[in-house]
């Protein structure tokens, strides 16, 4: 340990590069992950986090996988932002359906975001079904309608 | 860092993930600051001379073949009693769980001789009986691994907790000569490619290897006189 700390202290000094040079330690981890997903069977899906910021693990043993389906029928305005916000979980979906169910509008089909960028997209336009729930309760309507 | 204008050296594990270990380096020189790993057993005496013997072209050109074994004790109960005992100790969190603290430093040295583009990685690994015994549920402590770079410079890392004396070295196979670096007897073996003639080929060789080791025994010997005298004087 005396002699890497004294060439690190040496390339601080001189300006000079530092001991190990960033390409091996780079490489060293790029192995490691690599190494991992392979004997614990991370897929990319799952980036390895050690904990949440409220505590809970969040490793590969304890993460919980999920199949994430959103609904975009006249969403065009609003899916970018729900698919850049999505890129950002820390725990991304094993598969992602995208349904845009007949919008009539412009369909919301033409995202900025290439479908590589997440493992397990999946985009579907579907002839519009319209159905909808006809029956609703009354404390249904009591609650929700007076919205 | 983040904050501050410190040059840091960073314990093992460097990051958790590789993406994070760049994003460290790359606020590192954003803000012209120098970061290092804690590998140090790629600054030992031996290493320093291994570099120097490639330095001056002992192996007659890029690795042909790298080999990294290293060794953990299981009987180290002061470590991995904590670890076993508490599922939530951070160690555990790791996506390498017990690995993930210990690896780096056989995976290091074999990154030095390697590119940067690696076409091949087969890994390999089952819990032993003995830690099956200790308790060790998920946590995995055989690991082989095969690596080939684009160059076809390949690679074989090997850790193990049972393997019986320790081990800890690398070896390098050059096209013309190989290295042999062994960390746990300080000690550095140059082989030769060279031919003797008749049956010297099985007399040379060994006395070679054997006065290579007392330069060894040696070269250990006065290095800890020269510690024990500055500590005496400190």
């Amino acid at each position: 340990m005396k002699e890497l700390i004294e060439q690190f202290y040496q390339s601080i000094r001189n300006q000079s590069a530092p001991p190990i040079p960033y390409r091996e330690i780079l490489l060293t981890a790029q192995i490691m992950d690599e190494i991992f997903n392979q004997i614990y069977n991370v897929t990319k899906a799952e980036r390895p986090v050690v904990a949440t910021s409220n505590g809970e693990n969040n490793c590969r043993h304890h993460a919980m996988k999920y199949v994430l389906i959103t609904p975009s029928r006249n969403e065009e305005k609003f899916i970018q932002k729900t698919l850049d916000s999505m890129v950002a979980q820390t725990l991304l979906p094993v598969r992602w359906v995208i349904v845009d169910d007949g919008s009539p509008t412009a369909p919301a089909s033409s995202p900025m975001i290439t479908p590589n960028a997440i493992l397990g997209l999946k985009w579907c336009t579907v002839p519009e079904s319209g159905t909808q729930l006809r029956w609703q309760s009354p404390r249904f309507q009591r609650r929700f309608r007076a919205r | 860092m983040s904050g501050g204008r410190q040059h840091v050296y960073l314990e093992k594990p460097f990051t958790v993930t590789a993406v994070e270990a760049k994003e460290l380096i790359h606020l590192a020189e954003a803000r012209k600051l120098k970061i290092t790993a804690g590998h140090n057993l790629q600054f030992t005496l031996e290493m320093l001379e291994m570099r120097r013997l490639v330095a001056q072209n002992f192996l007659g050109g890029k690795p042909v073949h790298l080999e990294s074994h290293f060794s953990y004790d299981l009987g180290d109960t002061s470590y991995v009693g904590p670890l076993l005992g508490n599922r939530k100790h951070w160690v555990r969190q790791l996506p390498g769980q017990l690995m993930h603290n210990i690896l780096s430093h056989g995976i290091a040295k074999l990154a030095e001789f390697l590119d940067d583009d690696i076409a091949e990685i087969i890994a390999s690994a089952h819990q032993s009986a003995q830690l099956q015994r200790l308790g060790g549920e998920e946590i995995l402590d055989e690991l082989r691994v095969l690596i080939r770079d684009a160059s076809g410079t390949t690679a074989f890392f090997c850790f193990s907790t049972q393997i019986k004396p320790g081990l800890n070295l690398l070896r390098i196979c050059g096209p013309v000569n190989s290295i042999t670096v062994d960390h746990a007897s300080g000690s550095l073996i140059p082989h030769e490619n060279r031919s003797y003639k008749s049956y010297l080929t099985y007399i040379m060789p060994p006395l070679k290897n054997a006065r290579r080791h007392f330069r060894n025994a040696r070269t250990n010997f006065f290095d800890f006189v020269k510690a024990a005298c500055i500590k005496i004087q400190a």
